[in-house]
Formats: C-alpha cells, structure tokens, sequence
C-alpha cells in the first residue's frame, strides 16, 4: 500500500486528479495502454512482413533457397546493393550536414516565429515527386538555370551535369529527407540547458569553442538518429532514383518493384526486400550500439 | 480491498471488449464476401484513368450498356500485382484488364486469365494477333517525337536516329527492354519484314554504339514528353497518344509518322471472374469495327479489325501510322512471352556497365 502511495503522488497525473485514471494505472500499469497499438502493429506490420519472408522461401508447394541463391551469384543484385548502400549513406550524411544549419538556426529563434518556419521546412515533403522532378529539371538541367547562370558569369559553354546522374538522385533525394533529419536534431537542441553554453561563455570560451565543445557534442544523439533515418528512408526509395537518376543508378527498391509488379515473380522480390530489412535492422543496430556507447 | 474488486471488473471488461474485437475480425471477410454478389453486378474493368478512360467510356462501355444492358464500372490503374494477388487468394475486384507488353504475356504465362471465349469473340480476322488469353482491341504507335521548333531536319526513322552526323542530338529512351531491342535492330538496318526473331546479340551491339548519346533512360512515361520539352533531349522515344496530347495542350512537339513501332494494348479476363461470360461480350463489343471505328477518331489509335482503317475520314488517316506500311513493324508480343524475364536481365546489366 505504501509503495502504491508513492506512485501516486510521483505521478503528475496522480498529482492533477486523484480520481479514477491512476487507479487504472496502478492497476493496469501503462503498458497495457501499448496493447492495442501492439496488437495492430502486429497484425498489419508484423504478420505480413513473415508472408514476405515465407513467399521468398517458398514458392509453387516446395521450400527453397533458390532466390537468395540467384541473389548471390547475380552481378544485378551486386550492383544494386552496392548502389542502395552508397546511395543512401550519402543521402544521410548530405541530409544531416544541411539539417544541422536549419536545426541550428531554428533552435535559436522565438518559439512562435519557429512554428511557422518549421511549416515552412515540411513543404518539400508534401510536394509530389513527380512535380519536383519537373522542377529540378528546370533548375538542373543542362539548359537548366544553374547552368545557365554559369555560363553567363563565366561567358564559357561550361555545362555542369547536375541530373540524371548520382548527384541528381542524392540532391533529389536529400531535399525530400531534410524534413526528417531536422527535427531530430532540433530536438536535441531544444533540449540542451541553455546554463551550459552560459558557464561556458562565463569560463572564457569564443563562439566557435561553444559549438564544437558544448553544443555540438550534445547534439550528437540526434544527429545520429537523424542520419540514420534519412538514410534508411533513402535505401528503400525507387521512384527519385528513377526520375532523377542516370543509368547506372539502379537500387534494390527499383528491382523489387519490377519483380513485383511486372515480372510477378514475389519469391525474388521478397528476395531481396528481406535483404533489404536485415541491411536497414543491421545498420539501425550497430548505430543503437554506437549510441549507448555515446550516452555513457 | 474495494479496490481488487474494482480492478477484477476493469479487467474482465478489457476481457470481453477484446474478445468482442476478435469475433468481429474473424466475422469480417464473411460480411465482405457476402455483400460481393455474382453475375448480376456490374463488369470491372479496368484500364488507365484520365482522358483515356473518358473515351472508352463514351466509345465503348456507353453503347454497350445501352445495347446488351451490362453494366460496366471503370476502375482506374491495371496493376499486374494487384491482378495477381486477386487471383490468388480469390477475391476479385476486377473482370476485365486492359494491359500490353512482355509483362502482360508473362501473366498470362502465370495463369492470371480466362482463355478467350471463341464462341463469343472472334479471335481471327484481326490486324493485330489473338492470344488464347488476351484479346487485342487498340493499336497504338511508339515511335521518334522531336520539337519542330528545335531540331529543323529531323531524324524521322531509326535508321536516322542512330546517324549521329546527319541528325545530332541528345536521346531519351526506355528502360524497358521490348521495345527497345526492336528500335535497336531497325535503326542497325534489319528489314522490318525480318525482325522476329530478334538477334539479340546484335541488337545489343547497335545499342552500344548509341549508349554515349542517350541523356536519359526513361522509366516514367511522363517524362518522354516532358525532358523533351525542356530541352534536356532532342529526340524522344513515345507514344502518339501522348504526343497528340502534348500537342493540343499548345507544345511544340512533334511524331514521325515514317516509323514506328505498332503496339497492341489486350483485354483480358481474370481467372475466377463471376461475370466471365459478360466480360467476354463487353470484349466482343470492344472489337466491332464500328466500334473500332468510333475508338480510332476519338483517340487516334488504329482499328484491330482489318479494313476499318480505309473507311476513316482522311484527316483521322493522315496523323495514323498505318499497318500495311512496310516501315512499320507490329511488335511480336509472342516472342517476349518466354523471354521477357531473361531479357530484362541481361538489359539492365547492360545499363548497368
């Protein structure tokens, strides 16, 4: 009774209304507040995903391995995966280095002139893509008006190719996942106590010396988790690839949409989208590691 | 120990509420399946959405509904997969699917369709050709689209395209590998008359030599049209369909009616399907050379039943590639049948290296 107490009085909301919602805490606990949420993600989330593992074992009534074998041996799948891996890490690291400045420079605004710059940060991410894709045609391209624009300052012929190579897939890619990476990372600045930059400031140090001895290093957390998702996210992308890409910029996402929707062959496209899944568990466990190790 | 108690009865509610949740999502697929009724309901089809679908409407599902009495529901984006999947687990949303190319062969190969119904359609006397499953009702054409404004002497056939003295200029073509082998040969010189079966072996090599020039490979169809406009290309491989489109949306486009590949788009019907035999006879209704006729001025395709071409109106014939024309080749979806997969394969490598 005792220890039942001292739950009640620690929680807030035991705190603002002693009514009946902490008798159910106390005797439900919050976990069970998880259980429909968890019971949804397993029955949509979970269960098909083991259909997918399944359908790449087992196709036409027999058990086989013959699509990762394929996988294996296939220069295909090679270059694919090599491609999804730069791909995406590129994306992640461009992403965070342009979504620190925003996070930055949003962390040390008024929290109402914030509001509406955050809206203002999400745009690209509502746009389609197929819109954007025109866009950055136009603002690419060959006849494009960077290029344009160079060629008038350096009055040469000068055509820098921004599209339809690796660059245009990371520059499409990275203006759809700054969204993603900024607010962890505006997050992490939010939450740092404004005292430490202030006795750090008082002790002597320059600017330069806040950031990168206080500041920077605190936001390191989010900066991770930050990179971490905008890269994940960009590995499983196929239509910027596609629309922005050049030739040899095929990704894993784009073979399993072909063996999905065309050659209807699931046991290969679950194939690889299993390889996909134990790539993007693989990396966010090694990053979960690498954080605790941080956070110590 | 008030409390115990009220705790048993919160539990035992969360009990039946969740028991409830259960019977509920089992009862489920019986209340789904038993508001899908059988023949009596109106056909599915399903085709691509926007100005195409309002033509078939008024072309083809319209008169056919005030002749027979079906009707028919369009449904909007003929997704291979989703056809699959409802064949597979027997819960059919869609009756008849409107597809083209070797992925459209490939399915069949799986087994996703109904055979024809011979005694309802007829399958010979066509243009284009008839397989046990898929019945052709619209040719369309894929062929060079430049911007007249651009380029003054354009490269009109393939042969030109690949002649990179006489016709410069950056080139958007497909990722997709049928198509692409056929434009390959015919620009290397094979006659159309000789195309099928494809050399292989050649037609990689004359893609070799166009490889540097090729700006874009284009996997969305949309920008066939649009890095033309922008200039990002000059010449473009599309469809006359969508040039014609352009075209009357004001840009400056145009589509070489001196080659072309013709392109058979099929409606199928899917396996299972409860309306089968009303399916069948929307697909008879499709091909009559009124229809056919009708279809052609409404949105410039040509005729599957021979001799409806020479009845249109001049000015419909004149934008028309036609069949008969030797430049012309009639892609040979047969061939991609059983090699699609394998071909797809060895293309993308290719692209790859």
């Amino acid at each position: 009774m005792q220890t039942m107490h001292a739950l009640e009085t620690n929680t807030t909301i035991g705190k603002a209304h002693r009514g009946r919602i902490p008798i159910m805490i106390r005797t439900l606990g919050f976990g069970t507040f998880l259980l429909p949420l968890t019971v949804f993600m397993l029955l949509v989330f979970c269960v098909p995903l083991l259909g997918v593992a399944r359908a790449s074992f087992y196709t036409n009534g027999t058990w086989t391995l013959s699509a990762y074998r394929e996988f294996v041996s296939g220069a295909l799948f090679h270059r694919a995966l090599i491609n999804t891996l730069s791909i995406g890490f590129m994306t992640g690291l461009i992403s965070v280095i342009c979504g620190y400045f925003v996070a930055y420079h949003l962390s040390r605004m008024p929290q109402r002139k914030r509001r509406l710059y955050i809206i203002l940060v999400m745009l690209p991410f509502w746009t389609s893509i197929l819109v954007k894709s025109f866009a950055f045609t136009v603002l690419l391209g060959t006849n494009g008006i960077i290029n344009q624009a160079l060629q008038a300052i350096s009055g040469t012929n000068v055509v820098v190719p921004m599209i339809f190579n690796r660059a245009g897939v990371i520059i499409g890619m990275a203006h759809w996942l700054i969204p993603f990476s900024v607010l962890p990372i505006l997050s992490s600045l939010l939450s740092q106590d404004k005292a430490l930059r202030d006795a750090a400031e008082v002790m002597g140090a320059t600017g330069m010396q806040v950031f990168w001895k206080v500041t920077f290093p605190l936001s390191l957390p989010g900066v991770l988790a930050s990179g971490l998702m905008a890269s994940v996210i960009g590995m499983g992308s196929f239509v910027t690839p596609s629309l922005l890409g050049g030739r040899q910029d095929l990704m894993m996402a784009n073979l399993v949409d072909f063996y999905v929707r065309e050659a209807l062959d699931w046991r290969m496209a679950s194939a690889i989208a299993v390889v996909l899944i134990l790539l993007a568990l693989l990396i966010l466990s090694t990053a979960a590691f690498v954080r605790t190790r941080l956070s110590r | 120990m008030k409390k115990v108690d009220q705790s048993r009865f919160l539990t035992s509610t969360r009990r039946q509420v969740l028991s409830g949740m259960g019977a509920g999502l089992l009862a489920a697929p019986f209340v789904l399946s038993a508001s899908k009724a059988g023949a009596a309901d109106p056909v599915v089809m399903v085709t691509f959405g926007g100005s195409f679908a309002d033509v078939v409407q008024k072309v083809i599902v319209d008169p056919f509904t005030k002749e027979t009495g079906i009707a028919v529901t369009i449904a909007n984006g003929p997704d291979l997969a989703k056809a699959k999947a409802q064949v597979q687990t027997g819960n059919l949303e869609w009756d008849v699917l409107d597809g083209s190319g070797g992925p459209l062969l490939n399915a069949a190969a799986e087994g996703l369709f109904e055979e024809l119904d011979t005694k309802i359609i007829k399958t010979s006397d066509l243009v284009a050709r008839a397989t046990p499953h898929c019945m052709p009702f619209l040719i369309y054409a894929g062929g060079i689209a430049y911007d007249p404004k651009r380029t003054m002497s354009p490269a009109k056939t393939f042969a030109d395209l690949w002649d990179d003295q006489k016709h410069p200029g950056k080139i958007g073509l497909r990722t997709r590998v049928s198509e692409t082998l056929e434009l390959a040969l015919l620009a290397d010189g094979v006659s159309p008359a000789n195309l099928y079966p494809l050399d292989v072996d050649r037609a990689f090599a004359a893609l070799d030599k166009v490889k540097p020039r090729v700006a874009k490979w284009i996997d969305q169809t949309p920008q066939t049209i649009s890095l033309l406009t922008a200039g990002e290309i000059d010449y473009s491989y599309t469809y006359n369909g969508r040039v014609a489109t352009a075209k009357k949306e004001g840009l400056s486009v145009d589509f070489s009616t001196d080659q072309a590949l013709l392109l058979t788009q099929y409606y199928s019907v899917l396996k299972g399907s409860k309306r089968r035999e009303q399916a069948m006879r929307y697909i008879e209704f499709a091909c009559r050379p009124d229809i056919q006729a009708n279809l052609a001025k409404a949105y410039a395709s040509v005729p599957v039943r021979p001799g409806v071409l020479e009845t249109l109106p001049d000015d419909v014939r004149a934008v028309l590639p036609s069949p008969t024309d030797p430049k012309m080749v009639l892609v040979k979806e047969e061939f991609w049948a059983d090699k699609f997969l394998q071909l797809d394969r060895r293309f993308k490598e290719w692209l790859l290296t």
